[in-house]
């Protein structure tokens, strides 16, 4: 039997991916502020009939006349004019029942297709608790569509939907897609005069409005306060991740050396011994002691993002990011850069024009991403002291958080330099929808955080691992000549390179271990850790294995020295996988190298600076 | 024998770490090409296997 295509598509935010979850089981981000969905995603499973159905999760659109490119792939695929994609079979439409106004715009648009489609009234339960009455069958009348109220993230709906699916299935019939010029003027006037006019007969009771939200957006919205408070946010976030971390992983370190320990006594000495402790277990391990800070992190961000502040956020930073020429779209892609800058990247997607696009993608590798987190973790714990400064806030906190507004005012910085030089054009305003605050589903909150633990695992156990043996191997071979006076480790590969481009990296202040480290560094930007871990283990001979890195740098670097590998990691386009993504997404090789080359630039640059002036100060 | 067992492993890494290389930086041009020649299955594997961002699975 050949799978029935059934796409889902809505307005942005109302719910189209936990829908899609609920649906298939999947585990797609979600979160409570529009544009997370940039590409279509497609789903295959069997209804509770029977009956195998391609489900496609779709970007969200206000419209049929696409304006962005993440709305541009909603439209093609609706229209089929995707390469290789047929028009889906049947559309669920997905609308906000707490913003109907809104929605049953573009529910009319699909509707004048004459394309099979459902509507799933998505967040019937808000609409029910704020007051809000609807007469379901009367709706079902005058839209000529079958109508199922849903809660997408409580499961809620899902067998009415799967029933009506298979009822289309079986009862299918062919139509022949239209396309109407919606984009006239009195088409629109027309939609919404119609959607005034099914609203006044089908609405019983209008929902309250959210009283509770507009008293918290009077504060965090305010310019002073909200401001404020968006600093504060961030405050406790460094706060959290240097105070409340250190627990579990003074865990993973015990852990860590428990199975060397085991290594060290039961394998006899050799060089598959040395492989597992100074290669597997000094390498990976120094890396999987930071996954409790990489957890805090995104339980923040999480939070955040399902919480609904996100977009208050966007709103607070707007007239900053117009004042350096960036959209106010671009918020929200700078934000997921946080994370990583790849989802940061792909969500440029959003934004309508070019240049505003491109000075978006080019800024948003300085956006400080999750796998900058180790290595400032590893130097502010090992040259900064931990004083307190004031009540609960302690010197190491700010200093990661000062490494997060160092890269945020340099992100705004080029973006005005590229906007004044070479992607000149005027600046849009911003057109953001608030959401309705919510509390944070907590099954939401742990999925996330099970996910992201289960990625840097694995990242730990495979490419990280990988490099980590490969390294130990160029750290170790070949042996050093009879009578050899230096550690073995300046006689082998790995030595030879970092003496190589030591005169290159001697001004920064870095020595040739760290451009050893460096190197893979670029593979995923932590195994610079690793590498370090391994490095120092191979020279060590074993007889520091014992003693964590943090110390081993506090004794063989200079406070210089750290603080010129910070502002090179603020800097440094130290990722192939967002070149690689740049390139994808600008479609040319030319703005991933000028990516590239700036920031290398910016980075040595700042390095240099940063060495000399501490050197002369005297630090 | 215990050098020779870690030359394994290192070789085993070093696959592993050719095999990321390969599917992060030439299969998405050999997937290109496939496309253009017409061998849309043999480009959509490639495609459907590329190595994606390793911090976050994003591909």
């Amino acid at each position: 039997m050949n799978r029935v295509k059934v796409a889902l598509c809505g307005p942005p935010n109302s719910g189209k991916t936990a829908l899609f979850n609920a649906l298939t089981g999947g585990r797609q981000k979600v979160a409570n502020y529009p544009g997370v969905t940039v590409e279509r995603k497609e789903g295959i499973l069997a209804t509770p009939g029977g009956k195998p159905i391609s489900l496609l999760d779709l970007p969200g659109t206000y419209s049929l006349n696409p304006k962005t490119l993440d709305e541009k792939i909603t439209h093609d695929v609706l229209f089929g004019s995707l390469a290789g994609e047929t028009p889906p079979d049947l559309v669920v439409i997905v609308a906000d029942a707490t913003n109907l106004e809104r929605n049953l715009s573009f529910v009319l648009e699909i509707k004048a297709l004459n394309i099979h489609a459902v509507l799933a009234l998505n967040m019937m339960d808000l609409a029910t608790h704020r007051g809000m009455k609807l007469d379901l069958k009367l709706l079902e009348k005058e839209l000529e569509i079958p109508v199922i109220p849903t809660v997408a993230i409580k499961k809620e709906g899902t067998h009415e939907l799967f029933l009506a699916i298979d009822h289309f299935i079986d009862a299918r019939s062919t139509r022949v897609l239209s396309k109407p010029d919606n984009s006239k003027l009195s088409y629109v006037r027309d939609r919404f005069q119609e959607v005034d006019r099914i609203l006044s007969r089908v609405i019983i009771t209008k929902a309250r409005p959210t009283l509770w939200t507009d008293k918290i957006d009077k504060f965090v919205l305010h310019p002073l306060w909200g401001s404020l408070t968006l600093f504060l946010i961030l405050g406790l976030m460094f706060q959290a991740i240097f105070n409340w971390a250190a627990l579990p992983q003074d865990w993973i370190k015990a852990g860590i050396q428990f199975l060397k320990d085991i290594i060290t006594h039961n394998i006899a000495v050799g060089p598959l011994r040395n492989l597992v402790v100074d290669g597997v277990l000094t390498g990976v391990g120094a890396v999987i002691v930071f996954l409790p800070q990489i957890l805090l992190l995104f339980l923040f961000i999480l939070f955040l993002e399902d919480s609904g502040y996100m977009s208050r956020a966007a709103f607070l930073m707007d007239r900053t990011m117009e004042k350096v020429g960036l959209h106010g779209r671009a918020f929200i892609p700078l934000l997921s850069s946080f994370a990583c800058a790849i989802p940061g990247i792909m969500a440029t997607r959003t934004i309508e024009h070019r240049r505003d696009r491109l000075t978006t993608i080019l800024i948003a590798p300085l956006m400080t991403c999750s796998a900058r987190l180790p290595i400032y973790s590893l130097l502010i714990a090992a040259f900064i002291p931990n004083t307190v400064i004031f009540g609960p806030i302690k010197l190491q906190g700010l200093v990661m958080f000062g490494l997060y507004l160092a890269g945020i005012f340099a992100a705004l910085l080029v973006a005005y330099i590229l906007r004044g030089v070479v992607l000149r054009g005027d600046c849009l305003p911003l057109l953001i929808e608030l959401p309705t605050y919510k509390w944070p589903s907590l099954k939401n909150l742990g999925i996330g955080l099970f996910e992201r633990a289960k990625i840097f695992i694995r990242r730990a156990g495979t490419i990280i691992l990988a490099l980590s043996i490969v390294l130990w191997f160029l750290a170790s071979y070949p042996k050093p000549p009879v009578g050899a006076t230096e550690p073995a480790i300046h006689y082998s590969y790995a030595g030879k390179v970092g003496y190589a481009i030591e005169p290159v990296l001697k001004p920064i202040g870095f020595n040739w271990r760290i451009g050893v480290a460096l190197i893979p560094g670029f593979a995923a930007r932590e195994v610079m850790v690793s590498a370090l871990a391994t490095v120092y283990a191979v020279e060590a001979k074993g007889e520091e294995v014992e003693t964590r890195l943090g110390d081993i740098l506090a004794k063989d670097w200079t406070l210089p020295t750290a603080l010129s590998l910070l502002v090179w990691y603020i800097f440094a386009c130290q990722c192939l996988a967002t070149l690689a993504v740049a390139r994808r997404e600008t479609n040319s090789w030319f703005w991933p190298v000028f990516m590239l080359s700036y920031m290398t630039v910016l980075a040595y640059v700042g390095s240099f600076l940063t060495y000399h002036v501490a050197s002369q100060m005297g630090l | 024998m215990q050098e020779w067992i870690a030359y394994l492993v290192v070789g085993i890494a070093s696959l592993f770490l050719l095999k990321w290389f390969f599917f992060f930086a030439i299969a998405p041009g050999l997937s290109r090409w496939f496309l253009k020649k017409g061998k849309v299955d043999l480009a959509m594997k490639l495609r459907q296997n590329r190595s994606g961002c390793e911090n976050c699975g994003h591909k």
